[in-house]
């Protein structure tokens, strides 16, 4: 090792015992490698200085963190919260429905009931109207034109659309958005992070099954 | 008050849980968690900070949206392989392609008088450095993480890792040589 890479291993904390001694030594005898370690910790000053310096402009917290929660709430807590939403209107709506009901029959007493039974059904209407979970949440139709997010399929599951990425070295995979999502270390090996290929032939496509036809036979 | 001392208590991975239990304020922890480390590391890679701001805020949104998809492990890691991507995807759009050459054609002779203080040429080094040497300066440097998290989230070898962090540093500190030289009269 010459004396800058001594440099930089110290201010790495990387030097063996050995050239650790040897860089001391070095500093010791040579002006000029004294004069070397020093501008290099100007440029570790420097580079701090500057990471410091970078700090999120005022607001885009805020914005960040409504953009980033709204985009959630359909799959916090296993993407049942929009279902769960649409039960509870519904619950909630018969409750009301009911309470105005039995407040009718109270206010009522000792007179003819009338109208009570057209009340009913429409309780029963809407909770039919509102608990139907499947068309509440199609999660992965929300997905943004991000070229490469796998196609947006609302009644496919997500396994048979999964696009495979490789870098150009072979060597990592991401998931199927790119995210880095399902990241694996062990997975990964990709020397060249410059150059992301994607490779698409992972892609299923759905073959459209055969309309049956049936014919009575006489 | 209560609630930030107790989600400061917490690892990013029991917040990352809270949150997928839908407690957004865990989110709100890890953003407070991350964000200058993030927002450093799209910057230093973007090298346009509207663009920096835009990929930070998609990754942010990203986590959000398939919280679900975090299955444990490092949370750091996790987040950073996002923005990786989201950045080398915005890198390769803007068909940006930097080079050794580009260095010299940056900070040599004319540009020279543009960089009146340390720390702009500095930083226009650094923007300057080769993109797989920059990267991982800056994942280490402004982003604080160790070798081992720095391969985790490239997908690197350790030895990789450390390789580059140094060739980085060698290449910063031959290019800052004639402007230490022509400050402080050594060299």
């Amino acid at each position: 090792m010459n004396s800058k890479e001594l440099i930089v291993g110290h201010f790495e904390g990387t030097l063996s015992p050995a050239d650790q001694g040897a860089l001391d030594r070095m500093l010791d005898s040579s002006p000029e490698i004294r004069a070397e370690f020093e501008r290099q910790q100007m440029i570790e000053d420097g580079l701090a200085e500057d990471s410091r310096s970078l700090i999120p402009p005022v607001g885009l917290r805020e914005a960040t963190l409504a953009a980033a929660l709204g985009s959630a709430v359909s799959t916090i807590g296993g993407g049942i919260s929009a279902w769960f939403t649409a039960k509870v209107a519904a619950v909630v709506g018969t409750v009301a429905v009911g309470g105005l009901v039995v407040g009718g029959l109270l206010i009522n007493d000792g007179e003819e009931p009338q109208g009570t039974s057209e009340n009913v059904p429409p309780v029963v209407q809407v909770e039919q109207e509102q608990d139907e979970p499947e068309e509440v949440a199609p999660v992965v139709a929300v997905e943004e034109n991000d070229r490469t997010e796998e196609p947006t399929v609302a009644t496919r599951p997500a396994p048979a659309t999964r696009i495979e990425h490789t870098t150009s070295n072979g060597g990592a995979e991401a998931d199927a958005d790119n995210d880095g999502d399902n990241v694996s270390a062990a997975s990964k090996d990709n020397d060249d992070p410059e150059r992301v290929d994607f490779n698409v032939d992972g892609i299923e496509t759905p073959v459209p099954s055969e309309p049956k036809v049936t014919t009575s036979e006489e | 008050m209560a609630e930030q001392m107790k989600s400061a208590d917490l690892s990013d991975e029991d917040l990352m849980s809270r949150f997928q239990g839908g407690e957004e304020s865990a989110f709100a922890a890890l953003y407070d968690r991350y964000q200058n480390r993030l927002y450093g590391y799209c910057v230093k890679m973007l090298k346009d900070r509207t663009l920096a701001e835009d990929i930070f805020q998609e990754v942010f949104i990203r986590v959000a949206r398939k919280n679900q998809q975090f299955t444990g492990g490092n949370f750091g890691g996790w987040l950073f392989a996002i923005a990786r991507n989201q950045c080398l995807n915005a890198i390769r759009d803007r068909h940006e392609h930097s080079s050794l050459d580009d260095i010299s054609r940056t900070l040599v002779a004319p540009e020279k008088e543009l960089y009146n203080e340390t720390s702009e040429i500095l930083r226009g080094a650094v923007d300057s450095l080769p993109e797989e040497y920059r990267e991982a300066l800056v994942l280490r440097v402004y982003s604080g993480f160790s070798y081992k998290e720095i391969a985790e989230i490239t997908g690197l070898k350790l030895a990789t890792v450390k390789v580059r962090i140094h060739r980085a540093k060698l290449k910063l500190h031959e290019v800052l040589e004639p402007y230490f030289a022509d400050q402080f009269g050594g060299g």
